[in-house]
Formats: C-alpha cells, structure tokens, sequence
C-alpha cells in the first residue's frame, strides 16, 4: 500500500512526569519515538506545547486522540479538527491516531471510549466519517480497537470481521492496540489469537502495549498496571503475522520512573528481536 | 444520521448518565454473567473520571473541603453540568460559579474565591504564548498618555472579598488554614504565567484598582487620574511609575497600544 508510514521502532506515550528525565538526558535513550496524547497539547500555549518543541527535536512523535468520537451519530465537530489539523500542522507527526468509539451525543461528552454495535449501519456510517476526516486532514488516520465490556444484542458480525472490513471501507490504517484485544477478549470469551489473525495485514502500522486491571466482573483497560505476561505472548503472535510494526507502551495512571517503562519496551524490543530479522527491524 | 444506531447510543448515554436501566435489554454478555454489572463499568468510570480531573485541577480545595464534602459537591456538578467540551480539561471550568451559587457559599464564602484561583492558574498554565515587554518600553508609556497595555494571555485578576488567598497560601505550604473572615476592603490577588511558571501575588489595593483599570482598556493617562483619587495626588506619577515597573518586570505586559 502506499504511503505506508515509516517503522519508527520502539516508543512511548510521551508524559509530564517524565519530561525532564527525558530532555536532561546525557546522550539518547533506548526510546525510538514517543506518541502524545493530542488534547493534551491542544492548548495556545504554555509548558505543554513547550516541552513538545523540545522532544520534537530529538525524537519522532506521533498524535493519538481521544475525542474524535468517530463512531457517533453527532455532527462531526468541526472546531475539534481545526484544532487537531493545527496541532498536526505544528507538531509534523508521522501519523494521527484515534478509537473505533464514540464519546457521546446530543452534545454531552462522556469522556470514555465506547464500543459499537457491529452492524452493517454502523461500518456504513463510521466508514463514511473517517473519510470525511482524512479528507479534511489530507492524510489518512490510524484508527485504534477500544476495551470493551459489553456487546451489543443487534451485533452482526464479530468485533475483528467489523474492524477489518472498516478498514478496507474506509481506507484507513489501524492501529491495534494488543492488550484491547486481550482484555476484550477475556470479557467476551473470544480467541484474541484468531482476532489479531483476522486483521488485514497491509493496514496495521501502530501496535499499542499497556496494563490492566481485574474489576469485579471482568477486566478494565487501566493503564496503570505493566503489561502482563499474555499480553506480551500475544503481542508475539501480532508480531509473526505483521513484521516490523511500531510498538509503544501506554501507561497514564500510576506512573512508574521512565526506567521502568524503558525495561518493558526492551522486552517488547527482544520479543520482536527473536521474531524478526534484524534487518527488519532497522527504523527506518 | 443512523438511526438504529443513533437510538443505541441515546439510550447508553441515557443509562451511563442517569443509571436508569435504558440499554440493559440491547447489552450482550457472555452466559453467567449480568449485563447490569458489565454497564456499571461506564457508570461508574464516567464519574470517577470526572471527580479524577476535578480533584487535579482543584486539589487545593480538594484538601480544604476534605474528600468527601470535595466528592459530593464534584458530583453535584457533574450532575448538574455534563461534559459538553471534547477536552475534559476544560469541563468543570464552571466548577467556582457553581460553587459561589450554592448554600455552602453562605456559610463558607471563601471556597469559591479558593476555587477560582485554582481555576486561573489552571488557565493561565497553558495560555497563549506572547512575549513580555522590557524595561526599555516604560518611558514609550509614560510618554504617552493615550497609551493602552495589552497583558499576557495568562493575566488574570481576581478580587476577592475573604480571606481565601491567605487559606490557599496555607494549604500550599501544608500549614493549617486560618479561619475564614470577610474582609472589610476587598483584596486583589494577580495570577499569571512567567517563563512556564505559573505565579500569583497579592496587590495593593491601589496597585490593584489601576490594574484592573488597566485590563478594561483605559489609558494611561486615566490610569494617573485614578490613582490620584485613592492616594495623595502628588505622589500619584511616582506610584503609577513605580507599578509600570512592577508589572514589566513580572513580564505582564506584552504591547502597548497608542
């Protein structure tokens, strides 16, 4: 496919607690790139957008959002994209993200990532907005599986047979988070092996990595815990079906020293490293 | 619009917001499990959330209330005011209104004032940039009379009628508060950003009343006649000189408009 965008290799999500370790760093850490969360920095100005300057310089970023709200029946916001295209023109990232979710309607925004109905009329609908949104950002997106904890009764087709084909509708990457696939896996008893085998290849260009969390009745993607032992096994198995694939590790609550997020990459890195030629795995 | 779908996910929002069972019979759980339970988890994580951001972006009348006074009032908020921004950053910006409007107010007036400092400083934390005027600027000022100064995006001043900027300070330094005490004069308290860090500082009362002419547009000349009218007269050049300083050494100002 063209225009695929580069492997970047091994990052991180790109937060406050670990601004200054970062750019008071004696030579380059072992981090390839990081992603920012790009509310955070869709601000006028202030230590937010100063600080990105600064890792701007040294490191490859990429944008991923939580408010795209894609998959809802509200109006696109308009004023949400101008900010999110500025950000983008300032910023230059390799590639913008967003979740196959909605936020809210009738103008509420419940501030959480909420799964679809796996319709027929949602691809249509959902597949219709991301092109408008690629058409306004003149580029393609990368749009991100979400935890889930429910499914919906009307559901067609499973949750892997609706991303794949949404890719293909609307002509975007993906962006596959892992851990989703574990969590969401275990909270609806489906084999994630067989989900991450079901995703187009040639769409895929972002893997994410993260933690959870047991709730009383199933999991919760918290992204406070390191990534567990079968969320690595999986990430393997991704890694087997679609190469060399930007990795990063997500973690927003209980956040630990960057070397400790450092050591986890690594385990990704020699995951990917005993998979892979070494070749391969040159950043390109 | 998708009709279907747009009818599911009203009635999710309706139960997240309001728990009133509208999509428990359109939920799918695995056998053995409830799909009340599976549901709770976006109840519950849609007001943990929110009281999450709430409590970082007004910590220091998270202490002075204590958790579970600062809980039931974030709550009341979340309920009476729902997210409508796409940056949670911005959704409890009304929180020290909705403070000041209930019964609490009566009783502890100075716990708006507290919240809406700690709102300012959120504010002025990520304003625009703009780069402050120097030293040099100050006899282009004082030159001419029609001048007008435009202040950094990050300025904000707040005019407080207790003493609820000394309870900040206290809490900021972990020392108990004092009691809370109307003041006889209101007081100003000047929140701004200098080199990515947010400050704030008391003024004067007469600094502060020309400063707050200030902010409204009028000119420097007018700004004179002012504070000639709260202090001696005579010296009131000198004083407005001396605020001029002030305020261009703090990297307030960042132009000035003839």
């Amino acid at each position: 496919m063209t225009d695929r965008p580069p492997f970047l290799g091994f990052g991180l999500g790109l937060r406050p607690q670990h601004y200054a370790e970062i750019l008071e760093a004696e030579g380059d850490l072992p981090i390839d790139w990081f992603e920012i969360i790009s509310e955070n920095y869709m601000a006028p100005g202030g230590r937010p957008r100063h600080m990105l300057d600064r890792i701007r310089e040294r490191y490859p970023v990429v944008m991923h959002g939580v408010s795209m709200s894609i998959a809802s029946t509200a109006p696109l916001n308009w004023d949400y994209l101008a900010d999110l295209k500025a950000l983008a023109d300032h910023a230059q990232p390799k590639w913008i993200s967003d979740h196959l979710c909605w936020t809210g309607v009738h103008g509420v925004n419940l501030h959480d990532l909420l799964p679809v109905p796996y319709t027929e009329e949602a691809l249509t609908h959902i597949a219709g907005r991301i092109a408008q949104v690629q058409d306004y950002l003149g580029r393609r997106i990368a749009i991100e599986n979400v935890s889930s904890y429910v499914e919906f009764q009307e559901s067609e087709m499973s949750e892997w047979e609706f991303v794949a084909e949404l890719a293909n509708r609307a002509d975007c990457w993906l962006l596959l988070d892992v851990n989703n696939v574990f969590v969401s896996g275990q909270n609806h008893e489906f084999d994630d092996a067989g989900f991450v085998q079901a995703i187009p290849q040639d769409r895929v260009v972002q893997f994410h990595l993260a933690g959870h969390s047991e709730g009383n009745d199933c999991l919760i993607d918290t992204h406070d815990q390191p990534v567990c032992d079968e969320v690595f096994a999986l990430y393997a198995k991704a890694i087997e079906r679609f190469g060399p694939i930007s990795t990063m590790i997500e973690r927003d609550d209980n956040i630990p020293p960057l070397a400790e997020l450092i050591a986890e990459l690594n385990r990704a890195r020699a995951i990917a490293g005993r998979i892979l030629d070494p070749a391969d795995l040159k950043v390109t | 619009m998708a009709s279907g779908l747009a009818a599911l996910q009203a009635r999710m929002q309706q139960d997240i917001l309001h728990r009133d069972g509208s999509a428990l019979d359109a939920i799918a759980v695995p056998p053995g499990h409830r799909a009340e339970d599976r549901l709770f988890v976006y109840q519950n994580a849609y007001v943990a959330r929110l009281v999450e951001i709430m409590g970082k972006d007004y910590d220091t009348t998270w202490t002075y209330l204590g958790d579970q006074l600062f809980y039931d009032l974030a709550r009341q908020f979340i309920a009476a005011h729902p997210s409508k921004t796409p940056n949670a950053r911005w959704f409890s910006h009304g929180f020290p209104d909705f403070l000041a409007g209930l019964d609490l107010a009566t009783q502890n007036p100075a716990v708006a004032e507290l919240c809406a400092i700690e709102r300012a400083l959120g504010d002025a934390f990520d304003a625009a940039d703009q780069p402050a005027l120097s030293r040099d600027s100050l006899a282009q000022i004082m030159d001419n009379t029609g001048a007008r100064l435009t202040f950094h995006p990050s300025v904000a001043l707040l005019r407080l009628a207790t003493n609820s900027y000394d309870i900040f300070n206290a809490l900021r330094a972990d020392q108990t508060p004092p009691d809370v005490i109307r003041l006889q004069d209101e007081t100003w308290v000047l929140i701004w950003r200098k080199d990515l860090t947010c400050r704030h500082m008391q003024l004067q009362p007469d600094e502060g009343a020309v400063f707050e002419m200030a902010m409204q547009g009028h000119g420097f000349e007018h700004l004179c006649e002012i504070a000639a009218t709260i202090g001696p007269a005579e010296r009131a050049a000198f004083r407005m000189a001396q605020h001029l300083t002030h305020w261009v050494d703090n990297g307030l100002i960042t132009q000035i408009q003839s």
